[in-house]
């Protein structure tokens, strides 16, 4: 069984500019750190909307939901009570059944929407 | 029916068991490397794994009384561990074993005859 993990990034600048994280393989306790690093580089660079592509992502332990929700906490570092706006989004596009179940088993699904389907819709999502 | 309920127990369970183990070797055992059993029973329509180590007593479940009713938004980052825990399985409990070292009892719940 691969522990591999890879990323790779698209960026689609409609009516909002939204960077796309297609990930594959598997997230576990150490492909996790290089997600959430990328994750870090691209907030840090200022992306603001952010995109999971989940499709390819075969398996995901414990150590990716937390690293789910770091990148939530990162992208919302900004946010103030009043000014929510200037807070980012984060959404997750075809995760598999296990993963999407997983993700409202934990309440993720309040603050990141799960979207299944294509890519442009997707990314629509964010404006 | 009653796979359906049990196939979503056994992932459930699976992420606990996954992020205990990983907490025990990160930081219970740390560089060191030690020993670990993990032991599997069902009892009366619940799925309960014990989880034994050998590392320094550590208490998981010893954070202030969980709030499950938290937002995302506040879980602590330190702390997100155990609340990720709590939300997938019922109950966690875990003691120091008479010999040393710590045994976490995890019970996920699957048969409905239990429910009132």
């Amino acid at each position: 069984m691969s522990t591999e993990m890879k990323i790779s990034v698209s960026q689609m600048d409609d009516r909002v500019p939204v960077t796309i994280f297609h990930v594959s393989g598997s997230i576990d306790a150490n492909t996790s750190k290089d997600l959430e690093s990328r994750a870090t580089e691209a907030i840090a660079s200022g992306t603001q909307n952010l995109l999971l592509d989940l499709a390819g992502v075969s398996y995901m332990a414990s150590a990716g939901y937390r690293t789910l929700h770091k990148i939530y906490k990162m992208l919302h570092a900004g946010e103030t009570p009043q000014y929510k706006t200037s807070g980012g989004h984060l959404k997750v596009l075809n995760p598999s059944p296990e993963v999407s179940r997983t993700i409202t088993t934990l309440g993720f699904n309040a603050y990141i929407d799960v979207l299944t389907g294509d890519l442009r819709a997707a990314v629509d999502a964010f404006a | 029916m009653a796979l359906g309920l049990e196939a979503a127990a056994i992932q459930d369970m699976r992420l606990a068991v996954d992020e205990a183990v990983t907490n025990i070797i990160l930081h219970g055992y740390g560089n060191d490397g030690g020993q670990l059993s993990i032991e599997v029973s069902e009892d009366r329509g619940a799925l309960i794994v014990r989880v034994r180590d050998n590392a320094p007593s550590f208490d998981p479940t010893g954070a202030p009384p969980p709030n499950l009713a938290v937002p995302l938004k506040e879980w602590p980052i330190g702390g997100a561990g155990i609340f990720l825990m709590r939300k997938a399985v019922d109950e966690i409990a875990h003691r120091v074993m008479p010999s040393g070292g710590n045994e976490l009892t995890l019970v996920k719940k699957y048969a409905a005859h239990d429910n009132h």
